[in-house]
């Protein structure tokens, strides 16, 4: 039987969001750089995580309306990097700071 | 007498702390890495060593920052851990009614929530420099202001300008504009400082349930202006700086040493103070593994590679020293 990942983590974009000019950190939207993020982060945790890229109306119809409102509402911006559904980063992140997210969540967990 | 070191290391500081077996805290160092951070480790052990009786001994060591595997790898560490673990463990002692930890480093910040002492929730900074330490280094050298100035130019202020903080380099023409306006310096340094606390939390903060007391931490909390505009931007006067909340990610990681070490049997993986002697060399490799193509340099001691540092992902820095790092390469 396939092993679950213990750690989901999702990045919620949407295309027409404003956003800020400089443009750092990854774009998750390009399916090269997902792919090559998803091959990264296999190699650093094996099957434990899995990454997921979500629009903004995929994350409402999928049970994160919460979420979603809180987006809308400028509480959280996007990108958005949720793990496990809760949000870690609101805004743009890069390769580190999404390691370094998942690697918290992980010993948070064992602690 | 045993003694547990701890050592955060990140891109712009390094902070040792030495803790007795109690748990009780010794003594700590707070240096720059200045780009280098082998040397910054050999400095910090150096300082350390020479202000410490002859009687203290290492029995474990734990590491923390971004280049934890690298000060592990030169150390040799017990254990390494996240940064957010090793400030919850040491407010958890220190402040154990702390509801929320702020962190404000050189490069990155963090906001950790904590409810009956466990992590409720927790976020990190995006990318952007705006909100860290080193962009109020980089606007203080600009104004010609020593960065240990800052904060009590800063509470001179009489009538704080508004800076724009969302982007650094918004701000830095902002605060140019406001330069030539004539305002005083006094003002555009806390008018910094709100931007900053603003900043922080309509971005590390977004969305957080901030509850007090709140303890900031980090080397940014020296700054006195900073710690005032949180007060106001919170509307709260509980926010608490620790003693030593420069090296609280030190303390952590040497509380975790300590724990580590107290169910251990065998001997500490410390290689002794004799590190900061030893003479490194370093050559560069590019890791293809992924787009990034990170430059990493590679750490040799007497021809043996035994570290690796540097990359976007800590790929190498996890890997055993003896991992070929040219077939990696090729891949």
């Amino acid at each position: 039987m396939k092993r679950q990942p213990r750690i989901v983590v999702t990045v919620v974009d949407d295309a027409t969001s404003p956003k800020c000019e400089a443009r750092c950190g990854l774009d998750l939207s390009s399916p090269e750089v997902f792919k090559s993020t998803a091959g990264v982060l296999r190699k650093l945790f094996g099957g434990k995580v899995k990454l997921e890229y979500a629009t903004l109306d995929a994350v409402q119809a999928g049970g994160l309306a919460e979420i979603a409102e809180k987006v809308k509402g400028g509480e959280l911006a996007l990108p958005l990097l949720l793990i496990n559904g809760k949000p870690r980063v609101s805004g743009y992140f890069d390769l580190h700071l999404l390691r370094e997210s998942i690697q918290a969540e992980i010993e948070m967990a064992a602690m | 007498m045993n003694h547990y070191l701890g050592i955060d290391i990140g891109s712009v500081t390094i902070k040792l702390a030495l803790i007795d077996r109690g748990g009780q805290f010794v003594d700590s160092v707070y240096l720059r890495t200045q780009g280098k951070p082998i040397w910054a480790i050999q400095q910090g052990l150096t300082q350390l060593r020479d202000r410490l009786p002859r009687k203290v001994s290492v029995s474990g060591v734990g590491t923390t920052g971004s280049a934890r595997y690298l000060a592990a790898a030169i150390v040799g560490a017990d254990v390494i851990k996240n940064e957010i673990t090793s400030q919850v463990v040491a407010v958890a002692r220190c402040v154990p009614d702390a509801q929320t930890i702020i962190e404000i480093g050189g490069q990155d910040s963090k906001i950790i929530i904590l409810s009956h002492g466990l992590v409720a929730d927790f976020g990190m900074n995006t990318v952007c420099a705006a909100g860290t330490g080193s962009f109020l280094d980089h606007q203080a050298a600009r104004l010609g202001i020593a960065i240990d100035e800052f904060g009590d130019r800063a509470l001179r202020s009489r009538n704080p300008v508004r800076v724009t903080g969302k982007c650094t380099v918004f701000a830095e023409s902002d605060m140019i504009q406001k330069q030539q306006m004539g305002h005083r310096t006094e003002d555009i340094l806390y008018g910094l400082c709100q931007a900053l606390a603003r900043n922080y939390l309509s971005n590390v903060g977004l969305g957080k349930e901030i509850r007090t007391p709140v303890v900031f931490q980090g080397g940014v909390a020296f700054n006195r202006g900073m710690v005032r505009a949180f007060k106001e931007a919170l509307e709260t006067e509980e926010v608490i700086v620790p003693p030593h909340h420069e090296a609280m990610g030190a303390v952590g990681a040497a509380l975790l040493a300590l724990e580590e070490m107290s169910t251990r049997r065998t001997r500490t993986e410390f290689k002794g103070f004799q590190v900061s002697e030893a003479e490194y060399a370093t050559t560069p490799f590019e890791c293809r593994a992924c787009s990034s193509l990170c430059e990493l340099a590679q750490i040799s001691l007497d021809g043996q590679v035994i570290a690796r540092s540097g990359g976007r992902c800590d790929m190498w820095e996890r890997k055993p020293a003896a991992h070929p790092a040219g077939r990696e390469r090729q891949e």
